[in-house]
């Protein structure tokens, strides 16, 4: 299984738009799964099967999430004719490159680690809904958690707040 | 602290209780969660005062019994509700009520044109199968890379005479049928000023389906 998210770019290869996930129900609203693009594009599928953007060439897979940075970006496709992936991304700006070979590489490493256990490489891909954080240069840089006030918490299990647990002076 | 078995004890105490089921793995989980839940549980039609450590099930129902399984794609709760009582809130998970859940998302961008031009583009998701409810789709926009919402250009515009002060406008356009899949179309004018040249309109989409809950 190969997720990712859909990258549509236009002539120059630049990206127009993106896609991070698509989930499909039945009639009943009964969730199926989520669409696996990747396997799909393995399969010799095409992306117009997903979707479509009108100021678009073409629409591939790209093996990580890194949501409107996206745009920062051009494609670079590699391949035979019929059979072309994502081979990197330039950033537009710094020309930074994000290598697919260098992605997948990490990813295998990280399976190959786990010994047949299921691998987290959430911190390598990101996810449709915690996206890759890059700097103004298109590189990964490090998740910081979100500076919060310290402020009286009450959680719903517990009846006390968190100035009463002793978690605040 | 949680006294800890050594692996022999665990492997000698694994060993036994599969005999006594007869190797029976299943039988073995739901035999240790009938034991888990039974201090919550009252025999069939006996209101229970009090239901085990720490739970009241008092004023429930308990003739009413649903059916309630649990195997490796999660928890099955047949003809009745999931409640979660505490002094802040009641949650009830039984079906009667919709939320909306993210079918699908992605972004769009479309750069500005020329003074008093307008350009527009789209996405189309046709891969969601929509079924039965036809989802909707929210949407923000952005300038660049600057993280405000200029809903202030919508302000700027006025429907007979244009723009009224300066700069342009931006909306997006929703369409789509159960068989065509999901459009969303982003639509930039730029008045005379020309400030909006060189910039992207950008913006966040979700694909939005009604659910039970």
């Amino acid at each position: 299984m190969v997720l990712g998210m859909l990258l549509a770019y236009d002539a120059a290869g630049n990206v127009v738009a993106t896609l991070d996930h698509v989930v499909q129900y039945d009639d009943n609203g009964t969730p199926l799964g989520l669409v696996d693009f990747g396997a799909h594009e393995d399969a010799g599928g095409e992306m117009t099967d997903v979707w479509t953007a009108s100021n678009a060439t073409g629409s591939k897979v790209w093996p990580e999430w890194i949501g409107g940075r996206a745009h920062d970006f051009r494609v670079e496709l590699v391949g035979p004719p019929g059979r072309k992936r994502i081979g990197a991304l330039v950033h537009k700006v710094s020309g930074h490159r994000r290598e697919r070979a260098e992605i997948e590489a990490r990813i295998a490493d990280r399976i190959d680690a786990a010994h047949g256990q299921p691998a987290d490489i959430r911190d390598l891909v990101g996810g449709p809904d915690r996206p890759l954080q890059l700097d103004d240069e298109g590189k990964t840089k490090a998740r910081v958690p979100n500076a919060r006030p310290a402020l009286p918490l009450v959680s719903a299990a517990g009846q006390t707040n968190s100035r009463q647990r002793g978690e605040l002076p | 602290m949680t006294e800890r078995m050594d692996t022999a004890e665990y492997l000698e105490e694994l060993a036994a209780a599969l005999a006594s089921h007869g190797s029976n793995i299943a039988a073995l989980r739901m035999a240790e969660l009938e034991q888990k839940v039974s201090p919550y549980l009252a025999a069939p039609g006996v209101p229970s005062a009090t239901a085990g450590s720490g739970g009241s099930l008092a004023g429930v129902d308990t003739a009413y019994a649903p059916t309630v399984a649990m195997g490796a794609a999660g928890l099955f709760v047949t003809d009745g509700a999931i409640t979660v009582t505490n002094a802040g809130s009641v949650v009830i998970i039984d079906g009667t009520s919709n939320m909306f859940k993210i079918q699908a998302s992605g972004t769009k961008t479309q750069d500005w044109p020329a003074t008093w031009g307008s350009a527009a583009s789209g996405v189309t998701v046709t891969g969601a199968a929509p079924g039965g409810v036809f989802p909707a789709v929210i949407g923000m926009l952005r300038n660049g890379r600057t993280p405000d919402v200029r809903f202030t250009y919508f302000l700027d515009w006025d429907a007979t005479t244009g723009p009224i002060s300066q700069t342009g406008r931006w909306y997006f356009n929703l369409s789509g049928t159960d068989d065509l899949g999901i459009s969303l179309q982003v639509v930039v004018s730029q008045a005379a000023t020309g400030s909006m040249n060189g910039m992207t309109a950008a913006l966040r989409y979700y694909v939005l389906k009604e659910a039970g809950i």
